[in-house]
């Protein structure tokens, strides 16, 4: 779906390999779940149009611009995953902004928080009987680590041990579980605070070349790269809403690396 | 002490011995490596992993040319360091921690130069003086500062390396990144240092599974090698692209052993038309002068791992002798005796026997295993015939994109039997101490001294590699039948015996 300039959304026609990963095959005209994953879907659309014009902007422009749309595909596909692996939580969510004392100007509990939703603090003991009182279901907290994507992780390196040609999988398959997940944990946090002295204007010195070029894309990259492999493993997991066929997925991922941001 | 001469530049196939010349002729980047090259300039602090000359040097050297003041148009200041002084390796604590100071002063105070208008880096040799003087070098030239340390991190020297982390992480700031050359099999990072947080790990291995394989190096051939072997002597099968991807497959895509193989190359076939019969040649002479070899010049230089050079031998033998009866190009090891030989296998990963391509795969049979690609040169001489066929040159190819199933190593396997011997808590460079004879010419040093020169340098009392390596040019040059080149060609003997 899009949205036309009366806000009223439309079917997709061009849904983008990034978008097709994160949120899967869109269940068009639906409700609920259906329809938040496709104007997630649209709105990771709308950021990746604008991420593969970057290249033509001058320097100043990509510093100003660039990690606004980084943190714009972080959070919208944290979102997607959360939504796909827990639609709970998601529909919460959106029951509760389709209330009418819902204002924009105000806070809101309910909203998906990156401390609480996608990070969460550790748990010692996860199956001790206190912590599961009210166990975090944080996509990179503990409980995801251990059910989602460690359960899922040997499952997808049997599902690409054939793929040749793409640059990420290649690199993928050299990194055991616990590699890859402490490096994923790493990024996520890091290109979070990384992209954000861009975006709130945090700095007070003259860091003129903190974010030039080479390095904001190389967080665009790493942006990307990081929740398109979530993705990935999510098309593996057999719960999933809008499952893609692995292959698709595989297709999608390699379409993402040539979709040549910068 | 640094020496001013310190290899010869046509002996050494480094990127750090090019000249700035050479380097810019000799050297083709992929689309891939521009993005390492990316990644260097880039904030943030990077760790470039790669075997021996898999083109770690290369990279970094590429990144510094890319920044202030080699290009005048970056807003980045770098500053490349290499890190090859045996001083750096025999300190610690406080020691250390002056001695690296110092080199990176000298380095800054180098790079100030090239810039042509600021002013003289002032800083004391300890870090916190450095942090302070790099600040307000950055305010000063209104750029980030990167720095590149180049052969950062060796297997089995670890007391330094806890150190070398330590600084590393230090340093790290706001407008301070430190990007480093390290090679597998360094896991010690030291106890503050923590490898996922603390930096970016990129490996560079070529992987023969990639793209552009082929047309990545026979655009090196064509960098480097056009003169010597003209584009006549490549046709049909034997087309450039095809002899080059297939040169670049049987040494598993590392860069010094495919420069090596083509000089050979080009040597056995001159202008003829290259056919199976040279190829054959290059591939048995590298097995017998370069990889054996290497095996052998490494130990002494691993320190406490010293004692895993005879397992990581009969490893590679066992592995090869049953892949080459089998033609396997790959072999797959249940994960559970891979882990337990990961430090000889990571030897023979850093020496080009073999390279990791999963880490974890499904068994035919059952369980998971870690399946590594066998360089061709070592494999050739276990295969029936050892000799490349058309079977083999296609196979390896890979045009029809078929899988060659690896060979499947399981508890029955001669591997499982090999046993590892205990570690001592510390280890010594046995190379230091050995007699410089051992520096003579010979395969493990190709370009090692004759009789005559290790005579003329014991008479003068340069008895061990040691007190070699802490010569001065001037006295070596002062003794009777030592000159320039005899004196360039000591020093690259003795980098090739130190050095990894």
């Amino acid at each position: 779906m899009s949205s036309n300039e009366s806000g009223v959304d439309e079917p997709v026609s061009n849904q983008s390999a990034l978008a097709k990963l994160l949120c899967g095959n869109v269940v068009l005209d639906g409700g609920g779940i259906d329809e938040v994953l496709s104007h997630l879907s649209v709105s990771i659309d709308n950021v990746v149009k604008e991420l593969v014009t970057l290249e033509s902007l001058s320097d100043n422009q990509i510093s100003l611009f660039a990690p606004f749309l980084g943190r714009s595909i972080l959070e919208l596909g944290c979102t997607a995953l959360i939504a796909r692996l827990d639609p709970f939580r998601v529909l919460l969510l959106r029951e509760c902004q389709n209330q009418p004392n819902y204002l924009m100007d105000k806070p809101h509990k309910s909203s998906i928080r990156w401390q609480g939703d996608v990070f969460a603090d550790k748990v010692t003991d996860l199956w001790a009987d206190k912590s599961l009182q009210n166990p975090t279901r944080a996509l990179l907290g503990d409980y995801y680590k251990t059910l989602i994507w460690s359960a899922n992780f040997d499952k997808l390196l049997d599902a690409i041990r054939d793929v040749s040609g793409d640059e990420w999988i290649v690199n993928f398959r050299t990194k055991d579980f616990e590699s890859f997940y402490n490096e994923t944990l790493n990024n996520f946090s890091s290109l979070y605070s990384e992209l954000s002295k861009g975006i709130h204007h945090e700095l007070v010195l003259p860091l003129s070349s903190a974010l030039d070029r080479e390095t904001t894309q190389r967080l665009i990259e790493k942006t990307v790269r990081n929740i398109a492999t979530l993705g990935l493993i999510v098309s593996v997991v057999s719960h999933a809403l809008n499952k893609l066929d692995i292959q698709v997925a595989i297709a999608a991922y390699k379409e993402i690396q040539e979709m040549g941001v910068l | 002490m640094v020496n001013a001469i310190y290899e010869n530049t046509s002996l050494i196939l480094a990127a750090e011995d090019c000249s700035p010349e050479e380097f810019e002729k000799l050297h083709y980047f992929s689309k891939q490596e521009q993005r390492f090259i990316s990644n260097l300039i880039a904030h943030g602090p990077v760790l470039l992993k790669g075997a021996r000359g898999s083109g770690k040097s290369a990279l970094m050297i590429e990144a510094s040319r890319r920044m202030y003041p080699e290009n005048n148009l970056s807003s980045t200041f770098g500053i490349y360091i290499s890190l090859r002084h045996l001083e750096l390796l025999r300190s610690e604590g406080e020691k250390y921690e002056k001695m690296l100071s110092q080199l990176i002063i000298d380095a800054v105070n180098k790079t100030i130069i090239k810039s042509g208008h600021l002013s003289e880096f002032l800083a004391l040799p300890n870090i916190t003086s450095l942090q302070r003087e790099l600040s307000s070098l950055s305010s000063a030239s209104g750029k980030r500062i990167v720095i590149l340390f180049d052969d950062a991190a060796h297997i089995g020297r670890e007391a330094p390396l806890h150190e070398f982390f330590d600084i590393f992480r230090t340093l790290s700031s706001s407008i301070i990144s430190c990007k480093a050359a390290i090679y597998p099999g360094v896991t010690n990072f030291g106890t503050r240092f923590d490898v996922y947080n603390d930096a970016t790990v990129i490996d560079i291995s070529r992987n023969d599974e990639l793209e552009d394989y082929n047309t990545n190096f026979a655009e090196i051939i064509r960098k480097r090698f056009s003169q010597r072997l003209p584009e006549e002597s490549f046709s049909g099968q034997f087309a450039l692209e095809n002899v080059a991807g297939f040169m670049g497959r049987a040494v598993l895509g590392n860069m010094r052993g495919f420069i090596f193989a083509w000089n050979n190359l080009s040597d056995n076939c001159k202008t003829r038309k290259i056919n199976y019969a040279h190829i054959t040649k290059t591939l048995i002479y590298l097995a017998r002068n370069y990889y054996w070899p290497l095996i052998e010049e490494l130990k002494p230089k691993l320190g406490m791992y010293a004692l895993m050079i005879d397992p990581a031998t009969e490893i590679a033998e066992s592995i090869f002798q049953d892949a080459g009866k089998q033609n396997k190009q790959n072999v797959l090891i249940l994960r559970e005796i891979a882990q337990r030989l990961s430090k000889p296998l990571e030897l023979l990963e850093y020496t080009g026997f073999i390279s990791i391509r999963d880490v974890s795969r499904a068994m035919k049979s059952r369980g998971r295993g870690t399946r590594y690609s066998l360089n061709l040169c070592t494999l050739l001489e276990k295969t029936r015939g050892a000799r490349v066929t058309n079977e083999i040159y296609t196979r390896w190819l890979n045009e029809k994109n078929e899988r060659n199933e690896p060979l499947e190593l399981h508890k029955t396997s001669e591997l499982f039997k090999i046993q590892l011997p205990e570690l001592p808590e510390h280890g010594e460079m046995l190379i230091l101490k050995e007699d410089i004879s051992k520096l003579k010419k010979s395969h493990v040093y190709p370009y090692g001294l004759t009789e005559r020169k290790i005579d003329i340098l014991k008479a003068a009392g340069y008895l061990t590699v040691s007190e070699l390596v802490e010569a001065s040019d001037e006295s070596l040059l002062k003794l009777k039948e030592i000159g320039m080149e005899n004196l360039k060609r000591i020093r690259s003997t003795v980098a090739q015996a130190i050095w990894m």
